[in-house]
């Protein structure tokens, strides 16, 4: 066993020495590969043979594995049968070739078999005459390639950790999106976010290509074609988002402001928590904050006939005065469909804002619906019907000097419609 | 953000000329003129100073803004006092012109207004339905002031003048 031991350590070291002695030779970078992959030279054979000879001090049948398009085929799996004997398992080298040692009897017969995906089915068998056996070349005929790149959108950002599985010629493959990552250099690199490659192996170039997409939030999408209609660029999938959300949005923050289309203006910050009672999920509590912003456009008369008069240079301007009111207070909304649809989810509610101004609370239904544009924010358009109080300057002309002016508590009641966004997580 | 407040309120007027009958405003010049009185035809002098111009009883005014916006002219009886932007004295105003009061076919730009033109006040009250009486022999002062376009505050004045009517 040692003595064993002993030789396998020398054909390691022989086989590392090789090795060592290429990469020397070649330098770094693209010289070291191709010397790698070229075709061994007779004197090379020879030596290789020799060394082995040198070891195990009687002759062996070295074998080489070489690729129909003269490259070496390096680290590859082979089945051997030696004159129908059991089988044995040998890999080649890095230089493509792997050895034999013969036993007592000369070998008539050896049965090579390869079933690597990469490469067509190998099943060959070599008689040798002699027992001076010249190396065994085999060729072996490698299977159709793609070099498949995919980048994967959600509207325009690339979205990573998308799921890809790619099926063809009868195999599958996995793969992910990848996302941002930092570099050798220490840069945040985003180069490839939502991209990924993957070598495919086919026997035809008329086998069928399917690549299926999924991520969690996003509908499936699948892409088929030929595999010689791949044209080897980029191929851009775009994800639509999921019919329903594929989480409770229980917390629901929330800003809206009225369209400037209106005389009053409310702007307001609010948070909702959607309750599950059971599986009753429709009711949302929470608060709102904001202040109602309102003009109200004021005539004063001064003297008599000017209003009257024909002349517009002569007629008092409307002024327009704006109030702003703070508020803050609690409010409830009850989905009106499945709050988890995330296009047209409707809903209504009433809110009790205490006006600090006024120092009263008011009540404003509203009603309103909301589309998400991704994943969880979302857009919302919102009737709102307020009604407050509020201190109103009212001015009287004073034909001997400035206006006099004195406050009146009015009542605002408007009927706003407005546009918010909606965070939910 | 949550306190109720008002905007657009009436500024105070940081300009201040203590020879304007209101301080607290931009000033309307008058500049020296002569005018025909009507009632005698006799050509008068208003010469822009400190010192009593000799009048006839339907003396004629002008200035040279033009008449765009709110003015008025008011004739009193004794030196009008302001305090806190308004006239305290307002019952010794006799006679008063505003734009309400330009006939239509009037040239907006002359600034000029004759004693006709204007009406008598009685009882700080305008007596729009008659002709304004003559004036009668005394001491008397007139100014000039306007309203900004919302009619809310003053924003423009002249200075106080004097005249005496001897007839």
């Amino acid at each position: 066993m040692k003595h064993l031991s002993g030789l396998a350590f020398l054909v390691l070291l022989i086989q590392y020495t090789s090795v060592c002695q290429v990469v020397a030779d070649s330098g770094f970078g693209n010289s070291e590969t191709e010397t790698f992959y070229q075709l061994p030279g007779i004197d090379q054979v020879n030596a290789y043979s020799d060394s082995l000879k040198a070891v195990y001090k009687k002759k062996l049948l070295t074998v080489y594995t070489f690729s129909v398009f003269n490259e070496i085929v390096p680290e590859i799996q082979l089945q051997v049968s030696v004159d129908e004997e059991n089988i044995l398992e040998y890999t080649t080298d890095n230089k493509g070739r792997f050895f034999i040692i013969p036993g007592d009897e000369p070998i008539k017969k050896i049965h090579f078999q390869c079933t690597d995906s990469n490469y067509h089915l190998l099943d060959t068998i070599v008689l040798l005459e002699s027992f001076e056996p010249e190396p065994v070349y085999l060729w072996l005929q490698p299977k159709n390639k793609l070099n498949l790149r995919c980048k994967v959108y959600a509207g325009t950002m690339p979205i990573e950790d998308v799921n890809s599985k790619i099926i063809c010629s009868g195999k599958t493959y996995n793969n992910k999106t990848l996302g941002c990552y930092t570099d050798n250099e220490q840069y945040w690199n985003c180069l490839y976010l939502g991209m990924f490659r993957q070598q495919v192996v086919f026997e035809n170039p008329g086998d069928s290509l399917r690549i299926e997409f999924s991520k969690e939030g996003y509908q499936n999408q699948v892409i088929q074609m030929k595999c010689n209609d791949y044209d080897g660029s980029i191929i851009s999938v775009k994800l639509k988002y999921s019919e329903q959300l594929t989480f409770t949005p229980k917390h629901n923050f929330s800003l809206k402001a009225t369209l400037p289309v209106f005389d009053s203006w409310l702007f307001a910050l609010g948070y909702s928590h959607l309750l599950n009672i059971g599986d009753f999920n429709r009711i949302g509590i929470g608060f709102e904050g904001g202040m109602v912003v309102s003009t109200i456009t004021s005539e004063l008369p001064t003297f008599p006939d000017i209003q009257n008069s024909t002349d517009s240079s002569y007629i008092v301007e409307t002024s327009d005065t704006s109030y702003t009111s703070g508020f803050i207070g609690p409010k409830v909304t009850i989905w009106l469909n499945n709050p988890l649809n995330r296009k047209f989810g409707m809903y209504a509610g009433i809110s009790a804002p205490y006006f600090l101004s006024q120092k009263e609370f008011h009540l404003h239904p509203f009603i309103g619906t909301r589309i998400y544009l991704d994943l969880n924010k979302a857009l919302f358009v919102e009737a709102k019907y307020i009604s407050y109080k509020l201190d109103v300057l009212e001015y009287s002309f004073n034909p001997y000097g400035n206006a006099s002016s004195n406050t009146i508590n009015q009542s605002i009641n408007k009927l706003l419609i407005n546009l918010g966004l909606l965070v939910s997580f | 953000m949550f306190m109720g407040f008002s905007c657009n309120q009436p500024e105070e007027i940081t300009v201040y000329d203590e020879h304007l009958i209101f301080p607290h405003s931009f000033e309307i010049t008058v500049e020296d003129y002569s005018f025909d009185d009507k009632s005698d035809g006799n050509k008068y002098f208003v010469i822009a100073d400190s010192i009593a111009d000799t009048l006839g009883t339907e003396p004629c005014f002008r200035w040279v803004n033009k008449l765009n916006g709110v003015n008025t002219i008011a004739i009193s009886n004794e030196p009008l006092v302001v305090e806190n932007y308004e006239i305290v004295n307002k019952a010794s105003i006799i006679w008063q012109w505003h734009t309400g009061m330009v006939k239509n076919n009037k040239d907006t730009t002359a600034s000029f207004i004759e004693f006709s033109e204007g009406r008598q006040v009685f009882n700080k009250k305008i007596l729009y339905e008659t002709q304004p009486l003559p004036l009668q022999n005394g001491l008397y002062f007139w100014a000039v002031w306007k309203w900004d376009k919302t009619g809310k505050r003053i924003i423009a004045s002249t200075e106080q003048y004097s005249f005496v009517v001897d007839k």
